[in-house]
């Protein structure tokens, strides 16, 4: 809760969620608490959109029925490859007093397994569970609690009175309007070249900054080739070419 | 805890576009992010706290409550310093969460 008593809402954790999402490497922890199914369901869709844009996936698992959350832990331990961008385990539905012995038991043998969760996940996982299960995920699996790097909660019914969250636009000059401006947008992280795009696009900005816009112009030609390539290994056709254009 | 802090407000920051550094309300905002994480104390658990607030540095928890003491230290609820004298205090985030005044009411041996 923060100090000017906003009402935690969907919006904010979107925010952080977001930023969460977008500076992550390898495994992260975070703890999401709320009873709001609809707007797990909207953080769920959001990342799934934000990841689709880095060609990674969402794989999310609700269960329904306190009695059957142990059963997650098999497939919460299942080795993911560098595809899966987040892991979501989603136990709220109902009654929330069902849930935390059942959230207990399953935070005890992930707390057991703490070290194996980073080797089999190089992704994010969020574990859902309703407000009255946080003292229970600090208190019984302190461990696996100090791993967390993200945590917030939505309360009932605050979705629809909140400004949405908007991606920062991306850093530009207000001064300089040439060839370095380009260059440093194209290079800019908001952008998020790939592994094999980031050099090409580098030397783009070197060589029009020495003065050779030819030569530029190929690599930036060939970087978009490749992205292309990619794209249309990775996505339907028609999706990809509207993206290259 | 202070690292938790710092990436809140990294995140804060990143999500909004913020200019650097960061303005004292992100800075407030992240740290009642990471204050969620102190809420919720069981009313069992409010009681020894205060108790332990009380006693000014000094804990001396009855047998039956070691392990809840031990429980408390792991979840940094409860601070040790061991600066030459061993003391304790609530975490500050705690101290928030249970209404009680900024500040610890100890004296440690370096104040």
């Amino acid at each position: 809760m923060t100090r000017t008593d906003a009402p935690p809402t969907v919006e904010a954790a979107w925010e952080r969620l977001w930023a969460q999402l977008k500076l992550s490497e390898g495994f992260w922890l975070g703890y999401h608490f709320t009873s709001d199914v609809g707007a797990v369901r909207e953080l769920q869709e959001r990342s799934r959109r934000v990841l689709r844009g880095e060609a990674r996936g969402v794989e999310a698992r609700q269960v329904n029925n306190p009695n059957d959350l142990l059963e997650a832990l098999p497939w919460l331990l299942r080795s993911r490859s560098a595809a899966t961008g987040v892991v979501w385990l989603v136990g709220v539905s109902g009654d929330f007093r069902g849930w935390i012995s059942a959230w207990g038991g399953l935070l005890r043998r992930l707390n057991e397994r703490r070290d194996t969760l980073p080797v089999a996940l190089p992704c994010g996982l969020v574990l859902v569970a309703p407000r009255p299960v946080l003292p229970v995920a600090r208190d019984t699996a302190a461990d696996l609690w100090s791993l967390r790097s993200f945590l917030a909660e939505v309360r009932m019914g605050t979705a629809q009175h909140t400004q949405p969250f908007r991606e920062p636009p991306v850093a530009r000059s207000g001064e300089d309007h040439g060839d370095g401006a380009f260059a440093a947008r194209a290079l800019s992280p908001s952008a998020e070249p790939s592994a094999t795009l980031r050099p090409l696009l580098r030397q783009v900005g070197v060589d029009l900054t020495a003065g050779r816009p030819d030569l530029a112009i190929e690599r930036a030609r060939d970087a978009l080739d490749r992205a292309g390539t990619t794209m249309t290994r990775r996505w339907p056709m028609r999706g990809s070419r509207a993206v290259v254009r | 805890m202070i690292f938790a802090i710092l990436q809140e407000v990294i995140m804060l920051v990143h999500a909004r576009g913020a200019p650097l550094p960061a303005e004292a309300a992100i800075v407030e905002e992240a740290i009642g992010n990471v204050a969620l994480g102190f809420s919720s104390i069981t009313a069992e658990d409010a009681v020894f706290l205060s108790q332990v607030d009380e006693g000014q540095g000094d804990v001396r928890p009855s047998a039956d409550r070691v392990g809840q003491f031990a429980r408390l230290l792991h979840t940094h609820m409860i601070l040790a310093h061991l600066n030459h004298e061993n003391w304790y205090e609530i975490h500050p985030l705690a101290r928030r969460a249970l209404g009680l005044p900024e500040g610890p009411a100890v004296s440690g041996e370096d104040e």
